[in-house]
């Protein structure tokens, strides 16, 4: 273990420990024990049946889809399907869950363990281990802030499907809890079983932080509840692990609390104490018997689970010699892979010089435009089988690299092939060795003086001839035919 | 099994329900007779069964189809703005 994961303080070393519940909203049409929508965006209320209200005399039926979703996720993230599993109550109350509890699994989870390997900036590996995976209600939405006196209830979510992913306390920074976040929720985005729409809450955290000296126990933990942006799950992660510091330094002891961050003043605040902690009473749900699962079932959708970011890395490095960092950098989202893997289908057998030159494109130049106008790479102007023509074009000496900037820049705007770009724009490129030699000696003629001092050993000049003899061909001369050519006339 | 004072008071609590301190000793007594009822069920013989897993039904799946719902549901809400159940101000 390395030194650098402690914090030092006057007073010695500290170590942090931290482990997430992050609840992921599973993709699917219906809620997990009713039919209504799970649809973001629909009126209030719209899409809440009797079953999502709570009214007496109904009964939960369980979402089959959502179960193999949660299988999807659980052999995804490498953990254990449960053969049996079985939902439990836990019991609360708060006016979003309308039954007054939440059907949800405690003792028998339909995953238990799996794990997740971080690459850390120092590329360093980490795996982080899970504990469980289980499936859940979510609750409803309550509102604030319209009035003073009065909280206003929305209960399109209640009944949505949500996994819990419990991780165990195997990290150690706000930089491995963001780093392992960004890979889970590229994982789950991989596989279909989540969005990881932070914004529209579709992925929350709830975060476990506590600190040690290092050769001492694990300390008393605080909760974070409901970070919903990497961000601020990084910032509250900090202040939680300066302020427990602060504590035990001078002398206090951390209670076991659930905090909430407040985004305003970066800080945490308590929300919750010990002696207040929810009792939740569970015990098994006696409306559903347990879940049990066949093998064959199991199977079936393993065979449905994508290549993953760390395999799909590993593929481009060894079939293309693609450096790691570009490899890594193009399967970190599905989005991403998915386009540069169009492309690279788009071109007869790809040969790695191809496929690099591809990956440089993407990563760079189409990376800056994207950035540029805030568009994620699926929202495009540029097709991947159009960026695919546009590198042929420079590999084939249509156009030169330079050329290829101003023909990517018109793509953009106007949305075009590059071949129809070059076209238009006359911007193909001169390859014929007569052409070229024409305008080289065109502008060897217009600076014999030059000519003269370059024969008397200022080889420096070279460069000028290349570029006056660019010029003129407005960028479009093959660089490689344009300096053989020029090294001919002036050894003459 | 004996509730004491102090259960009675964290249950109540946990229920949310107001608790007069005139009434401790009868909802003591009577919840200590419920149990008392219920712990009836420890002199059954459970050896023979394995675990708390053990259904004879078997749990039926659905397929995933959203249906609409019946906006009458809303006509339950004892009282509603905009579509959405009103409920005294909860933050927290």
């Amino acid at each position: 273990m390395s030194e650098e994961k402690y914090i030092k303080t006057a007073t010695g070393k500290w170590e942090a420990v931290i482990g997430l519940e992050v609840h992921a909203q599973v993709i699917s049409e219906s809620k997990l024990f009713s039919s209504s929508s799970t649809k973001f965006g629909a009126a209030p209320n719209e899409n809440v049946s009797f079953v999502d209200a709570a009214l007496p005399g109904v009964l939960p039926v369980i979402n089959s889809f959502c179960v193999d979703q949660a299988i999807k996720t659980g052999l995804g993230l490498n953990g254990a399907v449960n053969l049996v599993s079985r939902f439990d109550r836990k019991n609360y109350f708060y006016a979003d869950l309308p039954q007054g509890y939440q059907i949800s699994q405690y003792k028998y989870p339909i995953i238990s363990g799996g794990y997740i390997d971080i690459e850390k900036s120092d590329g360093n590996i980490r795996r982080v281990n899970l504990e469980r995976i289980h499936i859940e209600q979510d609750a409803g939405k309550s509102i604030h802030d319209q009035s003073p006196t009065k909280s206003f209830i929305d209960l399109n979510r209640a009944g949505i499907t949500l996994m819990e992913i419990v991780t165990k306390p195997d990290m150690r920074s706000a930089e491995e809890v963001t780093i392992f976040l960004q890979k889970l929720r590229a994982i789950l985005r991989y596989l279909k079983t989540c969005d990881g729409n932070m914004e529209e809450g579709s992925m929350r955290a709830d975060v476990n932080v506590s600190i040690h000296r290092p050769d001492e126990e694990y300390g008393t933990r605080a909760e974070i509840k409901n970070v919903n942006s990497f961000k601020f799950i990084a910032a509250a992660i900090d202040f939680e692990i300066e302020r427990q510091i602060g504590i035990l330094e001078s002398g206090g002891t951390v209670d076991q609390e659930t905090r909430l961050f407040d985004t305003a003043s970066g800080q945490t605040k308590v929300m919750r104490s010990k002696e207040d902690a929810q009792d939740y009473r569970y015990f098994p749900e006696p409306d559903l018997p347990p879940l049990t699962l066949t093998e064959e079932r199991i199977e079936k959708i393993r065979k449905t689970i994508p290549e993953l970011p760390d395999a799909k890395t590993a593929r481009l490095q060894r079939e293309f010699d693609l450096p790691h960092y570009d490899a890594a950098l193009i399967s970190a989202e599905s989005e991403t892979a998915d386009y540069y893997e169009k492309a690279l289908d788009s071109v007869n057998s790809p040969t790695k010089d191809f496929a690099k030159m591809l990956a440089n494109w993407m990563l760079g130049e189409l990376f800056s435009f994207l950035n540029k106008s805030g568009k994620n790479i699926s929202e495009s102007n540029i097709s991947a089988e159009n960026l695919a023509e546009l590198v042929n074009l420079i590999k084939t000496d249509v156009i030169s690299g330079k050329i290829a900037k101003e023909v990517l820049e018109l793509m953009w705007d106007n949305g075009k092939s590059p071949a129809q770009v070059v076209e238009e724009k006359g911007l193909k490129q001169i390859t014929s060795v007569e052409a070229i030699e024409e305008v080289a000696k065109q502008v060897l003629a217009e600076n014999a003086d030059k000519v003269t001092e370059y024969k008397s050993g200022k080889d420096k000049l070279f460069g000028f001839f290349v570029g006056q003899t660019m010029k003129k061909t407005e960028g479009k001369a093959n660089p490689k035919i344009l300096n053989e050519i020029l090294r001919k006339l002036l050894e003459a | 099994m004996a509730v004491s004072v102090e259960d009675l008071k964290k249950v109540a609590h946990l229920a949310r329900i107001k608790l007069d301190d005139s009434k401790t000793e009868k909802l003591r007594g009577d919840l200590n007779s419920i149990l008392n009822f219920v712990e009836q069920l420890s002199s059954v013989d459970c050896s023979k069964i394995d675990d708390d897993m053990q259904y004879t039904t078997t749990l039926h799946e659905r397929a995933d189809k959203a249906v609409p719902c019946d906006p009458s549901v809303m006509d339950n809400a004892p009282q509603k703005e905009c579509n959405m159940f009103v409920v005294p101000k909860v933050v927290g």
